[in-house]
């Protein structure tokens, strides 16, 4: 089955097995492997992708459901000689050690300060409440969304 | 392996017509979440994205959410300048909304989804329980809470699709609160729990309703400890004899995670926090003042 959709505002057609072949799988098949598979029962996000602008575990996505809709994948961000600002301040703000739950932390930033650019801790935690870290412990994760605050509105 | 078939149907009543038409296994496919961690096998779905039903919509006498309606949206409804007004029910559905599952799962478990693929730990028949809310189908029929999950809905609903679920808003004044007890914040709970009440000179309670999810497989009405509260005055004393009428009013089923007795304490504790937390003006210090004599 072939569905057409936007991937990083690219148009793509993308050959998926059955409408509820799970996005995770179609993305990662089609070169897309910053999205990562942790434990395909929507419990840890590493394998969160922007649908629209909302942040969804693609390992429990219907790929059909996708046609037609935009997928911001980690690749449709910065590249590495080009860091995009979230990316940027997880960097700085040593927000990243494995670096396995980072790409789905980092879009879910960018859902969560697409909307609301200068969030309060409660808003931080509950945006990024569906990402688990095994290594950072966190705090240097909410330093990190809130560096990217002040540097997308200009201000670091 | 997910090769389920998929049926598209563009309008609600060949969704229907598909779901009637033969021996073949189908189900209507939602927010997904059940669907795609656990495929029924050999069964084709029916997708219920693309029919209009995501929506929220209220006037002087209902609230309307569209059975595609997400969790998230739920989560953020009303908006924050009409929050500022005062909230439905002291903001009863947004607390529970919050409250279920991650932000990604919120963004696409489905109102509809939570209450027809019924789970111990699904949060939202515990509030139409205590809304009175109703569930409307494709079909026509409308079915009150209390009828929905007095089984497990799949059997009421019979090959039908869940439409909308209604709310009125005559009572929206009451004060409502909603807590969930779990391992993690976004684990699947181990118990909710939420109550509904009025109070009449700040500290004697009218009227109550008091629900729980997670202790067995259908959501659950505590009657005889309501009718205990009606008119009482919330001491010290009477809140720990009416937590210890929850307590045996309970019924609770085995659950791997934990000991039936570790959720009856549980559940005495949320009670307490629920009635006893900073809408329930007066209560706390009424109690603070009884335990300090
Ligand atoms: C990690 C995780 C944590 C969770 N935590 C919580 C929690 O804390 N609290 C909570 O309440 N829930 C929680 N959930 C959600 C819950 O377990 C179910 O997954 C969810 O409610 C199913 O909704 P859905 O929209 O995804 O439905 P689907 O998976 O699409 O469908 C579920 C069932 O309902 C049927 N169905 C769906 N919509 C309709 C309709 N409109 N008409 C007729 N039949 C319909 C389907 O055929 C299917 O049988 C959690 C889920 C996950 C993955
Ligand atoms: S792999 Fe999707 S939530 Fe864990
Ligand atoms: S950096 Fe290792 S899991 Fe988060």
């Amino acid at each position: 089955m072939k569905i057409e959709t936007f991937i990083n505002e690219e148009k793509k057609k993308l050959n998926i097995k059955g409408y509820t072949e799970p996005l995770l799988d179609v993305l990662r098949r089609h070169g897309y492997i910053g999205a990562k598979e942790g434990c395909r029962q929507g419990q840890c996000g590493a394998c969160v992708v922007l649908i629209n602008g909302l942040a969804v575990n693609s390992c429990i996505y219907p790929a059909g459901r996708t046609s037609g809709k935009k997928i911001t994948t980690i690749e449709g961000l910065g590249k590495p000689n080009n860091l995009d600002k979230i990316q940027q301040a997880y960097l700085e703000t040593g927000a990243v050690q494995c670096g396995y739950c980072t790409p789905g932390m980092v879009l879910s930033t960018k859902s969560l300060l697409d909307k609301n650019p200068m969030p309060k801790d409660e808003e931080i935690k509950l945006a990024l409440d569906g990402n688990l870290c095994r290594c950072t412990g966190y705090v240097k994760i909410i330093d990190a969304v809130k560096l990217a605050a002040k540097k997308l509105q200009g201000k670091k | 392996m997910n090769n389920n078939t998929v049926y598209l149907p563009k309008k609600l009543p060949e969704a229907l017509k598909i779901l009637n038409s033969g021996k073949e296994k189908i189900l209507p496919l939602a927010g997904g979440t059940t669907l795609l961690i656990n495929p029924t096998e050999n069964a084709s779905y029916i997708e219920l994205d693309g029919l209009n039903l995501n929506y929220i919509k209220s006037d002087k006498n209902n609230l309307s959410v569209g059975a595609m309606t997400t969790i998230g949206q739920l989560s953020v409804w009303p908006q924050a300048q009409k929050r500022a007004q005062g909230e439905p029910w002291n903001g009863l559905i947004r607390k529970c909304a919050i409250a279920i599952a991650s932000t990604p799962n919120r963004n696409m478990i489905t109102a509809g989804g939570n209450i027809v693929g019924l789970r111990p730990w699904s949060a939202l028949p515990g509030v139409l329980l205590l809304l009175d809310g109703k569930i409307i189908t494709a079909k026509g029929k409308i079915y009150p809470a209390k009828e929905f999950f007095s089984k497990l809905p799949k059997t009421i609903l019979g090959k039908d699709i869940v439409t909308e679920i209604r709310i009125p808003l005559d009572n929206k004044d009451l004060i409502g609160g909603w807590k969930k007890f779990s391992l993690t914040s976004t684990d699947y709970p181990i118990l909710s729990m939420g109550v509904l009440y009025k109070l009449k000179n700040k500290s004697t309670i009218e009227n109550i309703k008091i629900v729980a999810t997670g202790l067995t497989i259908l959501p659950q009405r505590f009657i005889k400890t309501e009718k205990l509260l009606k008119n009482k005055q919330l001491t010290a004393n009477t809140i720990k004899l009416l937590t210890k009428s929850l307590q045996d009013e309970a019924v609770i089923s085995a659950d791997i995670r934990v000991a039936k007795d570790y959720k009856r304490e549980i559940l005495g504790a949320i009670f307490l926090e629920l009635i006893n937390n900073k809408y329930n003006r007066g209560a706390t210090e009424v109690a603070e003042k009884d335990k300090n004599k």
